[in-house]
């Protein structure tokens, strides 16, 4: 962080001092001759990185308050400045504070307008300042500090009596806000002095208040004086109360204590609170000029892309560890599933170990065998079917087989026209699912029935199909008659014998599948 | 206007290091954080393989008692092969001898039988668990009294040579006339036969 310095500054002299979490320490004084300004202009050179506010407690001071129409943007500011101009011609330290709206009639804008009217005596500082190129934050009144004092919700009349080292400022407020302020210089600092002159000062400013309408004759003003509890007995004893002033005095230590102050005051001058105040609440508005500023602009716009790069490189460090820890996290995760990997691996090694040896791997050897035993299921031979066949056959002892076709099929193909020509007898039949995967034995044989059968198209049929029942009651397997010994369906042609001619066996076609 | 300049020059200047330290905490942060979330998609993704790994193998492990019932019998399925000689190299000669022997023992009436040159068994899946599956095709034509003299044949073949014995394709016909008194043929077998062979792979 910056430091900052407050250059607290009379008509007289110009003091500095450095401001640091609650400590003001002093640093320097500088008289107003030439000699005094290149002591400053030294001070300023070793001093050039850090921030300056100059705190204006001076007698030439004037207060003015503005009723104006609401207005905003553009509009107030140029109405403000007009007033500025109107009020303090002469003058480029003015500022205008925004005290809200009145209640009544257009509810226009009170203003309290600032100035201070001797800008010479600034001006030699401010040049030593710019030829430095120092970071100047704003130029500030005191009575801009005072209002840190108030109490929180204070909304009666109050007059306030401080001392510094310049004098004794009685500054009035009224609604919380403050109306006005004015430095009296003190010839004499004794506790004494300062005792009379905060009475005597009082009574004047009471005058001067009720002339101006700000406070009621008859009502008396709070009038609360701001004192080192050692000089506290001083105050009570000369700032007595009556008719038109009722006083208080105000712990300065207890006050500076509430402030956040860390360092000592010895007497009743505040100006080190005030510079702590300064500090710690700067007020938005002060009176230098834009240009006066430009170094403080610069210094802003610095911190500010500092501050970005610090915060952006905060986060992506910030980022960059959460994300971090979960990586590191994840790698633990991927250690353990790793070791317990390994840990299952060694364990299904292990069994496999107390297995017999083969010159193979586990892996080959399933491949090996799989592929063995598909060769050796297709390497049953026809003697299994027709062995089946044969027992059909013994126990229908007509019926004879003039051919038979074996082979070993992978599907069971449909029932399709037998070398003669002639359709299929049968519509074909749906798979059943037990035998919907191959691979099958499948026989084709061509039959023949008993030549006596001849003219018996009802008994030939009967026959067949009791064969084929018979044929088919073996598990796994499918009979189908691919060609009857009489065709009667009614999209054939059927005849009759041909009686001159020697008669013919009837012969019949069937196919029988069974799944390996 | 020179004097604008020089104060531009100036606030360049002096800001020049911030932009300067900006940017490049800018570039760091951007850096950190691409190289974090790479890496962090990096280790997820190995999690993913490690956990992957580990579901397999506990599944593997749960099934040990079944793959080591499994493996147990297929080796011994594996010694049987090695014990029937099937990994032997073809031996030729012997069929031919083997076949004559069964035909004079059966008393076939003929045979007459065409080995083909041995090829793989499956032109596709050349090699099968380190083992090359050969195949060496015979057609076979014979003549017969009875349909059990082939299926004698074949349960010979199979019990006495080391190589297995595939029956393809047979087809058996009457052949035509009247049986006679003396031995002559009723039925014709064709058959296609395949002598199969394993060769091991190095």
């Amino acid at each position: 962080m910056p430091q900052r310095r407050v250059l607290f500054f009379d008509n007289s002299r110009l003091t500095a001092y450095r401001v640091h979490s609650g400590a003001v320490l002093y640093e320097a004084s500088f008289a107003g001759d030439e000699a005094g300004l290149a002591a400053f202009g030294s001070y300023l050179a070793q001093h050039r990185r850090s921030l300056f506010l100059i705190l204006v407690d001076a007698a030439e001071e004037s207060y003015q308050t503005e009723d104006i129409p609401h207005s905003t943007g553009k509009d107030r500011q140029a109405i403000v400045r007009r007033k500025l101009a109107q009020h303090f011609y002469g003058t480029p330290y003015s500022l205008a504070l925004s005290q809200g709206r009145l209640k009544a009639g257009r509810r226009d804008e009170r203003l309290l307008l600032m100035a201070l009217t001797q800008p010479q005596h600034c001006e030699p500082w401010l040049a030593v300042l710019r030829s430095n190129n120092s970071i100047l934050v704003g130029i500030y009144a005191l009575s801009q500090t005072i209002f840190s004092l108030l109490p929180a919700k204070s909304v009666g009349q109050l007059l306030l009596l401080t001392l510094t080292h310049a004098g004794l400022r009685q500054t009035f407020f009224d609604g919380g806000q403050m109306r006005f302020s004015r430095l009296t210089p003190l010839i004499h600092d004794s506790t004494d002095a300062s005792a009379l002159a905060a009475a005597s000062e009082a009574v004047k400013m009471h005058q001067y208040l009720a002339s101006q309408r700000l406070i009621e004759r008859d009502k008396p003003l709070t009038t609360q004086v701001l004192a080192h509890p050692a000089e506290a007995a001083a105050m009570r004893a000369h700032c007595l109360s009556n008719t038109s002033l009722r006083f208080e005095v105000l712990d300065l230590l207890e006050e500076a204590r509430r402030a956040g102050l860390r360092s000592a005051l010895v007497n009743s001058q505040a100006d080190l609170l005030f510079c702590h105040l300064l500090v710690k609440n700067s007020p938005a508005e002060q009176f230098a000029q834009p240009e006066e500023l430009e170094y403080y602009r610069l210094w802003q716009t610095r911190f500010g892309l500092k501050t970005a790069g610090a915060v952006i490189l905060a986060g992506g460090l910030l980022f960059s560890a959460h994300h971090g820890f979960d990586v590191m996290q994840l790698q633990d995760n991927i250690e353990q599933a790793r070791q317990q990997t390994l840990m299952n691996q060694e364990q299904y090694t292990a069994k496999l170990e107390a297995l017999p040896k083969i010159p193979i791997n586990t892996d080959d050897l399933r491949i090996l065998i799989g592929r063995y035993d598909q060769v050796a299921l297709r390497a049953q031979g026809p003697t299994p079917l027709l062995a089946q066949i044969s027992r059909s056959l013994d126990a229908f002892p007509h019926i004879a087989i003039d051919q038979i076709e074996w082979g070993i099929v992978e599907q069971i193909a449909p029932a399709t026209a037998n070398a003669a020509g002639s359709a299929a007898a049968q519509p074909q039949a749906p798979i059943p699912p037990h035998l919907m995967n191959g691979p099958y034995t499948q026989a084709t044989a061509v039959a023949r029935l008993p030549i006596t059968m001849v003219g018996d198209h009802r008994g030939q049929l009967s026959l067949v199909a009791d064969f084929a029942r018979h044929l088919g009651m073996a598990p796994d397997t499918q009979v189908v008659i691919l060609q009857p010994p009489v065709d009667t369906q009614s999209g054939k042609t059927l005849k009759s014998g041909d009686e001159k001619s020697l008669p013919e066996a009837p012969k019949f076609i069937f196919r029988v599948t069974r799944k390996l | 206007m020179e004097n604008a300049g020089n104060e531009s020059a100036l606030r360049l200047r002096n800001l020049g290091g911030s932009l300067a330290f900006l940017l490049l905490a800018i570039l760091i942060a951007l850096g950190m954080a691409f190289s974090t979330l790479k890496y962090s998609g990096q280790t997820e993704q190995s999690l993913k393989q490690a956990q992957a790994q580990l579901a397999e193998s506990r599944g593997r492990l749960a099934r040990a008692r079944e793959d080591e019932q499994e493996i147990r019998a297929k080796i011994e399925r594996y010694r049987e092969i090695i014990e029937q000689q099937r990994t032997q190299p073809e031996r030729r000669l012997d069929w031919v001898e083997t076949l004559r022997n069964i035909k004079e023992k059966r008393r076939l009436l003929g045979m007459e039988y065409e080995i083909a040159p041995q090829r793989p068994l499956d032109a596709k899946v050349v090699v099968s668990g380190g083992y090359s599956f050969l195949v060496s095709p015979m057609k076979l034509d014979m003549m017969l009294l009875h349909e059990n003299d082939l299926l004698g044949l074949f349960a010979d073949l199979a019990a006495q040579v080391p190589a297995l014995v595939s029956v393809r394709h047979c087809t058996i016909e009457r052949l035509p006339g009247v049986p006679q008194q003396t031995q002559a043929a009723l039925l014709r077998a064709k058959c296609e036969v395949d002598w199969i062979t394993l060769q091991e792979k190095i």
